[in-house]
């Protein structure tokens, strides 16, 4: 006991974290005290909370904290912006979605930013420890947000069904991290390369370690739904609130990839040989069957979730690019796949008292809202890659990035299923402008925070369509 | 050396044997106990490997809360087998795949030419390896960001239970007009 | 001789057990049980690798490990029964195969 050595803290590394949690306490203290029945001041506490946050993240600078369990790296800055942003945005679409249902409750919001500690934990996570905990904060959270819609049934088997499917990868993540650990002894990344690079070999061969990193790589694999497990994607989409369908699709499936580019492309670059493989293979399928399901989807929901596993295969295109390159495509990615993600998730949320789930009932949107349908058309039009939007340039560099690092059949392939997305894309754009509604709806009234986030989305995507400079510049500081 | 091997293989075999029974038993009830056998089992085998803390964690944590839980609400709801296979015969796949995953790793450690795996365990550890002073001090030292951490994630656990399974009376007249 | 390839072993039936379960068994509950099965294999996975690895300067990190994991399924458990306990109150059952209003 004599040598009890205090450890270093570093709470300025955990400065959002911090504020976040700290905006989560208040909510709840404020729903025991004053009874905030319609959900106002949870929502002026959170989108406080999340300034804040956001600000903090300037803050970045490099070290290690807490014993090396995490980094407060540039990535991990960008990273913690992507899922700030998400988090904002969806919680200025939450409060007036949630107020149709009479169900804007505090909880509703802690979970949310609770949830968002956990991507940000697992976005600067340098250990399997700290990586498994916020990914773990993250999914309980999302689990119980999906559920949240308790007469729902839709949302229960929504909440049942992700949860099942969520633990089963929790599960090989786990396993999968025993056995790397048992390979190399530790479960910090740095550590980890360290061993590599000194030359001693993994205990006790080789195998075990690629065993280990092949189970991570399906159990995250679950979590960013690249296909072949990609099966829960469209009913935990189509069920869950759409709010938090549009977190699940940006903020968490933003998390999964941050930590596969802290494992594979930047702990086991060396040990590119056996998972490029796998990558490539997850991202071609994951390319082809998202966007093949997608084209047949009738349901709104179902659609965009078909879609958001498509753009997962893009994104995963970026871990055969060389790490420098394919980090900062990815990341650029997700800029502009958060930003048209929640936008499309949020016009879904708001086009109606009752919420219009196949694609025909968008017939003649355009009559109704005008603004809805023309910030709609903009967020499909980025996704389906229009030049003059941030989708456009996201797959740019993700393409090219593949390109130049040889896999010239994959951005092939995403050239040609991209092509192919036009046609689901557009589909929406044609009945919300050129068909009439078969059963006239009166004009729709759009509160004040959904408005804001959208318009807040559009100039999102529209600046890093016209300026991609703007965000490449901080994305050039990573390395 | 001969009680070591004796006392592994019966808390091995008792943990398998308890692991198909929690996947095999008709009455969840049955898949219960099966799964305190196996943990039971797992603490002993802990032991065994020099891991005193993490044996006391299994039982407290395991046995003695998610256990209790499970059983608890396996009475509250009155779980019975609905009629029908409870087996999904369809699901062949799974099981292939489950048998294919055993098969590669046996036929790897079988021609794994390295002798980590057929090695003997390092002949002698520190006499404090796995005790709780020393789990528990590099909790508080160079885990405190952990141990810090999971106290968020439990207060967003118990947030999220009590949101799902408290009833909010106010907002479901019809079930109280039904209680009437 | 105990070696390490005989808890590895172990480790992997039970886990292989585990994705059984999850794959055939159609009862809400016992699924939720499956999970912990194969948690607790990796567990036991963890444990035989700190104690049978050559370098004695990594047991704590180990056990650090499985601790959280045994946290972290405690509030898994948690979370997973408040939701079927939601769903038997939708819908009367915690049959997976009953769960068919999304069409899978």
């Amino acid at each position: 006991m004599n040598n009890f050595a205090v450890p270093i803290l570093g709470i300025q590394g955990i400065m959002p974290e911090l504020l976040l949690s700290l905006a989560a306490v208040l909510i709840l203290l404020l729903e025991m005290t004053a009874g905030d029945r319609e959900g106002h001041g949870a929502l002026s506490l959170s989108v406080a909370g999340l300034i804040l946050a956001f600000i903090a993240t300037f803050g970045a600078d490099g070290k290690q904290v807490f014993s090396s369990l995490l980094v407060n790296d540039n990535l991990s800055a960008l990273l913690d912006r992507v899922f700030l942003m998400a988090a904002f945005l969806v919680t200025l679409v939450s409060r007036p979605y949630l107020a149709n249902y009479g169900l804007a409750k505090g909880e509703f919001f802690v979970l949310l930013l609770l949830a968002t500690v956990g991507m940000m934990v697992m976005g600067a996570a340098m250990d399997f420890i700290t990586m498994f905990l916020g990914l773990e904060m993250l999914s309980l959270s999302l689990y119980v947000l999906a559920g949240f819609f308790k007469k729902d049934v839709l949302s229960g088997e929504a909440a049942f069904k992700y949860f099942i499917l969520g633990a089963f990868a929790t599960g090989f993540l786990v396993f999968g991290m025993a056995f790397v650990f048992g390979a190399l002894g530790t479960t910090n990344f740095a550590a980890m390369a360290h061993t590599l690079s000194a030359g001693s070999p993994p205990f006790p061969s080789v195998p075990t370690l690629l065993f280990g990193l092949a189970l991570i790589l399906a159990g995250l694999g679950f979590k960013i739904s690249l296909v072949p497990f990609h099966t829960w994607v469209p009913d935990v989409y189509t069920g869950a609130p759409t709010p938090v369908t549009a977190l699940i699709a940006t903020g968490s499936k933003a998390a999964g990839f941050a930590a596969l580019v802290r494992i594979f492309m930047i702990t086991f670059p060396g040990s590119f040989q056996f998972w490029g493989a796998a990558f490539w293979w997850l991202a071609l399928l994951t390319m082809i069957v998202g966007n093949l399901f997608a084209l047949v989807q009738v349901e709104i929901k179902r659609m965009f979730a078909y879609s958001s596993v498509a753009n997962g295969g893009y994104l995963a295109m970026a871990f055969l690019s060389h790490s420098d390159v394919g980090i900062k495509a990815l990341l650029f990615y997700l800029f502009a796949y958060t930003f048209m993600t929640v936008g499309v998730f949020g016009v879904v949320s708001l086009a109606g008292r009752r919420e219009r789930l196949l694609i025909s009932e968008y017939a003649g949107l355009s009559r109704e809202n005008p603004f809805l349908a023309a910030v709609m058309s903009l967020f499909l039009l980025s996704l389906a890659g229009m030049p003059g939007t941030a989708g456009f340039f996201g797959k740019f560099y993700l393409f090219a990035g593949a390109v130049r690092s040889g896999y010239l059949g994959l951005a092939l392939v995403g050239i040609l299923t991209t092509i192919l997305s036009f046609y689901y894309y557009l589909r929406v754009i044609v009945y919300m402008y050129m068909r009439e509604s078969e059963m006239p709806r009166e004009a729709l009234e759009l509160a004040g925070s959904g408005r804001t986030a959208l318009v807040l989305a559009a100039a999102g995507v529209l600046i890093l369509g016209c300026f991609p400079n703007l965000i490449w510049i901080s994305i050039e500081q990573v390395f | 050396m001969m009680l070591n091997a004796l006392y592994f293989w019966f808390f091995g075999t008792l943990a398998a044997v308890c692991g198909l029974g929690v996947v095999l038993s008709r009455h969840p009830m049955h898949s219960a106990i099966s799964l305190v056998g196996t943990m039971i089992a797992i603490a002993a085998l802990f032991l065994q490997l020099h891991s005193e803390f993490l044996a006391y964690a299994q039982i407290i944590v395991y046995t003695g809360a998610v256990m209790v839980l499970i059983v608890f609400t396996i009475s509250l709801l009155n779980l019975r087998q609905t009629a029908g296979n409870p087996m999904c015969p369809s699901r062949w796949w799974g099981v292939v795949f489950v048998a294919l995953l055993l098969l590669v790793f046996s036929a790897y450690q079988l021609i794994d030419k390295s002798h980590g795996f057929a090695g003997p365990a390092r002949p002698s550890v520190p006499p404090d390896y796995g005790q709780v002073p020393t789990v528990a001090r590099s909790l508080f030292t160079t885990y405190l960001f952990p141990f810090e951490f999971v106290a968020v994630l439990l207060t967003a656990a118990v947030i999220g239970a009590t949101v799902l399974a408290r009833q909010d009376p106010e907002q479901h007249p019809t079930e109280q007009e039904e209680q009437k | 001789m105990i070696t390490l390839s005989h808890y590895l072993f172990l480790s992997m039936i039970l886990f292989a057990l585990g994705v059984t379960g999850l794959m055939v068994r159609r009862n809400a509950i016992i699924l939720l049980m499956s999970v912990e099965l194969m948690l607790n294999a990796a567990n036991l996975a963890v444990v035989a690798f700190a104690r049978f690895r050559p370098a004695p300067a990594s047991a704590d990190n180990g056990m650090v490990l499985v601790f959280m994991v045994m946290a972290v399924a405690a509030a898994e458990v948690a979370i997973g029964l408040a939701i079927l306990l939601n769903l038997y109150r939708q819908r009367r059952t915690v049959n997976a195969d009953e769960l068919n209003v999304l069409k899978g």
